[in-house]
């Protein structure tokens, strides 16, 4: 789940974005867990920090549908660490969902902006 | 869709058998993060401790993370299974002997059945390795005439082809080796019809089969392998039939059997080339009552069976016409008449299937009824091993197992044995199926059946099996499952599980392995009393030592001149040394396969027309009578007189007395063959008792017998049986008349048989049934007296308390032996009666098979009773003496 920095009750934030911002992080290439969740933090300003309890089962899931490829590697500080990267059917589905988004917040925009 | 839900599924198996390493990987990918996040507080400068505390507080709880992933990854469904299959195999190994003796029930139960299925699967159910076998069908009506056959074909517009066959056993002779060959006679469209390609060089081809064409042959692939070691250089070398060259052109498929399943053509030839093989027979090419032919057909794509049909109802009397338009009226009338139809042969040609499929219908049956009985058995077992571990499911149901979990477990504990059983029956059914098709076999030839087996068999297997695992397990599982953990838990170990229900249910269940094994064991006695009626049988001559020898005049170089090899052969068998007396016929006393020769006749030029009444010829040389033992009651035997240029005779049995001449002396009335009346009168010069012609179970015949002499004309080109009766032991003749005969020409095809043999041979169906039936019967009475023993043993432990508290108030031995007997013999006689019900129920199914006894034979229902009734009361008898044995101090002081 994703949460919105200082907003305590931000749990529901639009469900199912998670697995969303995952593949967006990985799309300039593979990265491992904890990479991930700095990377969707950093990027957002800090403003959305993901819950890691939470990232872990994500991760799986995506693993599972055949939309995340993993494999061991050595990180930079010399671990042995799982690193995910995007399989083709992955990169598909982040453009529909990219897509989707656009469309979803785009409309969102107008709606609030409306005088 | 598909692609991902297979990944999903390969992802998790692999995750299933490495569950380890996904621990680890799971370990790891944590720490992982939390080291790193660690790092991150420390860079930033916290102190490492708490900078290590810190990252833990961000992820939170690490255990219950770990618990969701390993979820996700794993199928709780199939692990719960892999836990209870460990469980059970467990359980099982625990009690080898239970296990072992289950598995061997079930094994022998869905072993038998499969075995008997997968003959049967390859006889009826397999269809022909052709393309397209739908599509074929056969001509009801056994045979035709090859002017009919051509005429079929000419009106036959719904076939695509129309093609027809014959076989016949000739004498081949290959690289300078000879012996009589099934071979199959066929019109030239005949592979192509089919769709049967040569695996090597070509198939028979139309032009192969006009008159006149170059005769070739093509081989089976069997007889190729054989015969020519599998050489590709066979095809183009030349083969003699019955003396004559024929090219041999090709091999046919390894898996192509001709359309009989069963039967083994080893040679192919085309039909024309019967006129070459038979020049007395040249004109049954243009004889249109003659019927020889089988004739089988291909449908066009878009015409069904029943369209066809119709048609051919249509078209067939225009070519009973235009083939008979030569036949004088007066007796064209009968062929007019005959009628035809279609049937599918997607399976074959079944008329000749259905000879040895009727026997193995009946012995499924019969094995079914093992499978029955031994699931009985089976269920008796594990209700009583199921009671026995009451105890440890009443523990399992109070530490907080389900109802549903204990039935899953117990009913995989029984999938387990069922499926080890059936692996092991699925081998035994291999070689059970072998032993069938081997005891089908007569002695000469071997019957050939694929009985590979294929999904039919499987998917038959597959079901026995379920349903002997529904059988044997669901109910005890039911009801040790259903036990009340509360009181069960306070009831002493040995009585626990054990209510009125279910005492009711294991008694129930010996009563029905007792009706079954009655059943199985009274259709025994009735076919071991068929075969023993059909063995006592007098078939009208003496069976003992007489050596058959089967010999071909044509083939031994002497066409034309058989008269001559005929006198050679009889003087040189005469004159062997332990030969009592020989004489030739042209069948055998039991004909059997040979088939015969049948017509009408004319008595006193008034022809005899009977339909399903002909009269069956022998032509047979003087002193057959006395060699075979038949005795002449009137009139004379044939000798020397009957010779070409004296006038005709013949010798009839009483049963063409007794037809034609009831109150007459038929010594020196007429007969002819067939109607028509030109043909020479013969003579009766004598009559002989009734005998055999073709097999033991046959009705009484009329038969005429011939003398070889003027008759030899219609013996050309035909084998020749010389009957020998020997002084001593008919086999051990052999090689004498082997030498004797090959003085005469080392060339000479010789095969040999003894008349027992033969009669073996033609009982082949109830001496397999017999036996096979013997076979189950046995096991059947075995699982039954156990049960009911073991039923037994189990009462006496159970009122031992009871027994004693008997004795002690005066009782006698006597009292108390009876007291448990009476248990035994009163189930055993509940199970008779209902048996006995069942077989009498049953019986007409057998009738067809039965010669001289009937299925309700009292004799052989009341020694399949007796025998189950003594075997039971003998083993209620063990456990009833030791129960009067029992010291009343002994079994009080244990209560």
């Amino acid at each position: 789940m994703l949460r919105g920095q200082g907003t305590d009750d931000a749990g529901e934030l639009l469900p199912g974005t998670l697995g969303m911002l995952v593949l967006k992080a990985l799309a300039r290439g593979p990265r491992h867990g904890y990479a991930i969740a700095e990377w969707i933090q950093d990027t957002s300003g800090d403003v959305l920090r993901v819950e890691e309890g939470a990232l872990y089962p994500a991760l799986h899931r995506l693993e599972l549908r055949g939309l995340l490829s993993a494999e061991w590697g050595m990180s930079d500080n010399n671990r042995r660490a799982k690193y995910y990267g995007l399989t083709a059917a992955g990169r598909k589905q982040l453009a529909a969902e990219a897509a989707q988004w656009r469309r979803l917040s785009g409309a969102i925009a107008q709606v609030m902006l409306a005088t | 869709m598909l692609r991902e839900a297979l990944h999903e599924i390969r992802l998790r198996l692999r995750a299933l058998v490495y569950r380890g390493r996904l621990d680890r990987d799971l370990e790891d990918e944590l720490a992982f993060h939390l080291a790193m996040r660690a790092e991150k507080y420390r860079a930033v400068g916290l102190d490492p401790d708490l900078a290590q505390a810190a990252a833990q507080r961000r992820f939170g709880n690490v255990l219950g993370l770990k618990e969701a992933c390993r979820e996700l990854w794993t199928l709780n469904a199939v692990e719960r299974l892999a836990q209870d299959l460990r469980y059970g195999a467990r359980m099982l190994r625990r009690s080898p002997g239970f296990t072992a003796v289950v598995v061997l029930i079930i094994a022998l139960g869905v072993g038998a059945n499969t075995a008997v299925f997968s003959v049967l699967n390859s006889l009826v159910f397999r269809s022909l390795p052709v393309p397209e076998p739908g599509r074929l069908v056969y001509f009801r009506n056994p045979s035709f005439s090859y002017p009919i056959f051509q005429e079929v074909k000419t009106r036959g517009t719904v076939f695509s082809s129309v093609f027809a066959w014959d076989n016949d056993r000739l004498n081949v002779a290959w690289n300078g080796e000879s012996a009589p060959t099934q071979v199959l006679i066929v019109s030239g469209d005949f592979h192509s019809g089919l769709g049967v390609q040569a695996s090597i060089g070509r198939t028979i081809q139309v032009t192969d089969d006009d008159v006149g064409a170059s005769p070739v042959a093509v081989l089976s692939d069997r007889f190729w392998r054989r015969r020519f070691e599998g050489n590709p250089a066979a095809v183009g070398k030349s083969i003699r039939i019955e003396g004559l060259p024929f090219r041999v052109v090709g091999v046919t498929p390894s898996d192509f059997f001709g359309v009989a399943a069963a039967a083994d053509p080893e040679i192919t030839i085309p039909l024309t080339a019967i006129v070459r093989l038979r020049p007395q027979s040249a004109g049954i090419l243009r004889q249109p009552t003659t019927g020889w032919l089988k004739l089988m057909a291909r449908l066009k794509p878009t015409v069904t069976l029943q369209q066809a049909d119709s048609a051919l109802q249509v078209f067939w009397p225009r070519v009973l016409e235009a083939t008979t338009s030569e036949i004088p009226a007066d007796r064209r009338q009968p062929y007019l008449a005959r009628k035809t139809g279609l049937a599918s042969a997607r399976t074959g040609y079944s008329p000749a299937q259905s000879a040895f499929s009727r026997p193995l219908w009946l012995l499924l049956a019969l094995v079914c009824l093992l499978l029955l009985v031994g699931c009985a058995s089976v269920a008796n077992l594990m209700f009583a091993r199921s009671s026995a571990r009451t105890r440890e499911i009443v523990v399992r149901m109070a530490l907080g197992a389900s109802r549903r979990r204990i039935w899953c477990q117990l009913l995989v504990e029984s999938l387990v044995l069922v499926a080890l059983g059936t692996a092991c029956g699925l081998l035994f059914a291999s070689w059970g199926s072998d032993a069938l098709v081997r005891l089908l076999s007569r002695s000469g030839d071997s019957v050939i059946l694929d009985v590979r087996p294929d999904w039919r068999v499987f998917a038959f297997t597959l079901c026995t099996a379920a349903l002997t695992c529904l059988g044997c397990s669901v109910v005890p599982a039911l009801r040790a499952a259903r036990v009340d953990p509360g009181p069960a838990l306070k009831e002493s170990a040995r009585i626990i599980g054990w209510n009125r229900n279910h005492w009711r249910l294991a008694r129930g269940l010996v009563v029905c392995q007792v009706s079954l094994s009655v059943l199985l064991l009274s259709g025994t006695a009735v076919f071991a009393r068929n075969l023993a009626q059909l063995l006592a049988l007098d078939p009208g001559f003496h069976r003992d030592n007489v050596l058959l020898l089967i010999t071909d005049p044509a083939a031994a170089g002497y066409r034309g001149r058989e008269a001559l090899f005929y006198r050679q052969v009889l003087d040189r068998l005469q004159r062997a040394s332990g030969v009592e007396s020989a004489s030739l016929s042209a069948f055998a006393p039991i004909s059997d396969t040979d088939g015969a020769w049948t017509g009408s006749v004319s008595i006193d030029g008034v022809p005899h027309v009977e339909p399903g009444q002909d009269t069956y010829f022998n032509v047979v040389s003087p002193g057959y009578f006395a060699t075979v033992g038949t005795p002449l009651l009137r009139g004379r035997d044939f000798g020397p007189q009957d010779n070409p240029s004296a006038p005709r005779t013949a010798i009839v049995n009483e049963a063409l007395v007794r037809a034609f001449f009831p109150n007459v002396h038929a010594i020196g009335h007429r007969i002819s063959l067939g109607s028509d009346l030109s043909r020479k009168d013969l003579e009766i010069v004598g009559i002989v008792k009734d005998a055999k012609y073709q097999r033991l179970q046959e009705p009484t015949r009329r038969i005429a017998y011939l003398p070889y002499l003027p008759f030899a004309e219609a013996l050309r080109g035909v084998e020749i049986v010389a009957e020998i009766r020997t002084t001593l032991p008919a086999a051990a003749m052999e090689e004498t008349v082997r030498q004797e005969i090959r003085g005469i020409d080392r060339e000479i095809p010789l095969r040999f048989e003894t008349l027992t043999a033969r009669i073996h041979d033609t009982l082949m169906t109830e001496r397999v049934v017999a036996v096979v039936s013997a076979f189950l019967g046995a096991i059947a009475l075995l699982l039954a007296t156990a049960s009911l023993y073991g039923l037994m043993v189990y009462a006496v432990s159970r009122r031992a308390g009871e027994i004693g508290v008997r004795v002690a108030l005066g009782a006698s031995r006597l009292a108390v032996l009876w007291l448990v007997l009476r248990e035994s013999i009163l189930l055993a006689f509940l199970g008779v009666c209902v048996g006995l019900a069942a077989s009498l129920g049953l019986g007409r199914f057998v009738e067809g098979l039965l010669y001289g006894v009937t299925a309700r034979d009292p004799l052989a229902l009341g020694i399949a009773s007796g025998l189950m009734t003594s075997v039971a009361t003998l083993a209620g008898f063990v456990p009833a003496h030791r129960a009067s044995l029992l010291d009343p101090v002994v079994t009080l002081r244990q209560e």
